[in-house]
């Protein structure tokens, strides 16, 4: 680029530069876990759209990824529906890594919202050593931008912020009642958000595997291991990126060996499965007698690895 | 988190004790052995809190 065509305000205090958002897929394009374009029954405290957290009391629900227009604009989001009536609340939010937090300044949360629930706001836990609310927003039902000031000083564990119906307790929630949010930022600053930073599915899934990490194998031939041995066989994988700690591995599908989501001969029993460190996994058994000993994940395998906050 | 069921298991070259088998939910989770990971964080406490306890891993395994 010719230095002619960098502007003056390029270098202002004000410009607006990348890397602003201090969260992961607030844009809701990665869903790794599954496919939610459907309403989806959801457990409290348990992640859907990857990096989104269900904050759940007394109300059952669905989320659901859907797609929206919003000023003439083709967006993804995330779609929170009680499914009962009681006093409660429903919501999601995000942990955050405090390494990622520069303690100490000014953040602002900001998003695209619509509600019906007149309580729904932000609500963040553990910024400045405390738990906050901010004012309800309109929740008429159409879309409207909203921001958040929030003070990081003296934050000191895993912070986190999302969107709730809730005030000073639980509030009334009526079946029916929802919460439709997109492009959730939390920025440095002092003043006024700055437009949502839109990052590519590749950027964003990338950053998504430091939490959890999904690995399948329609061709046969994921972790594909096969030698004549009377000893133990083992099969790695390297993850796609070093996860935030060794991750729990959760094995599904059922068109392999024994009804798993591997594929095996002469092994002495069901592999298992372990994680070594944030980069690797492994599976292996011991044979079960000297001859070819072959395993593989099965078409319909899958891995889930989770190492989220 | 409903931990149903947890038993350790040794490694392929012999390590003692390196991953768990826990029911999860209802879920077969393999959980490292790793301070930090939010399931064995929470297999930790229950474990201190006398609500669960760890099954030794078996002779045969690996």
């Amino acid at each position: 680029m010719a230095l002619s065509t960098i502007q003056n305000n390029s270098f202002a205090d004000t410009a607006v530069h990348g890397y602003r958002n201090l969260l992961v897929n607030g844009g809701l394009i990665v869903s790794q876990r599954g496919d939610y374009t459907s309403a989806t029954s959801y457990s409290g405290e348990t992640y859907y759209l990857d990096r989104w957290k269900m904050w759940q009391a007394s109300v059952s629900g669905t989320v659901q990824q859907t797609t929206v227009t919003i000023n003439g604009v083709i967006k993804k989001a995330m779609k929170i529906v009680a499914t009962s009536s009681a006093t409660g609340f429903i919501g999601t939010r995000q942990k955050i890594e405090l390494q990622n937090i520069p303690v100490g300044v000014n953040l602002v949360a900001s998003c695209w919202v619509r509600s019906n629930n007149a309580y729904t706001r932000f609500r963040y836990n553990d910024f400045g050593g405390s738990d906050a609310n901010s004012p309800v927003f309109t929740n008429d039902g159409n879309w409207e931008k909203v921001s958040f000031s929030i003070d990081s000083s003296s934050t000191t564990v895993n912070p986190s912020i999302g969107l709730i119906t809730y005030d000073t307790g639980m509030v009334s929630v009526t079946s029916g009642d929802y919460i439709e949010f997109t492009d959730f930022q939390l920025e440095i600053s002092s003043g006024s958000p700055t437009p949502f930073e839109h990052r590519s599915y590749g950027d964003e899934l990338r950053r998504c595997q430091r939490y959890c990490t999904v690995l399948n194998s329609p061709s046969n031939l994921f972790m594909y291991r096969d030698y004549y041995s009377t000893d133990t066989m083992v099969t790695n994988a390297d993850l796609p990126v070093t996860m935030r700690t060794t991750p729990s591995i959760t094995m599904t599908g059922s068109g392999g060996t024994s009804n798993t989501g591997f594929t095996y001969i002469n092994l002495g029993a069901e592999p298992t499965l372990a994680a070594l460190s944030p980069q690797a996994i492994a599976v292996y058994r011991g044979v079960a007698s000297s001859a070819r000993t072959y395993i593989h994940m099965a078409s319909t395998g899958e891995l889930t690895m989770e190492a989220e906050l | 988190m409903n931990i149903l069921s947890a038993q350790y298991h040794n490694g392929p070259a012999g390590q003692s004790n390196i991953t768990i088998e826990a029911n999860i939910d209802g879920k077969i989770v393999w959980v490292p052995v790793c301070v930090g990971n939010a399931h064995y964080d929470e297999i930790l406490r229950q474990v201190e809190a006398g609500v669960l306890t760890i099954a030794d891993a078996s002779t045969d395994t690996p």
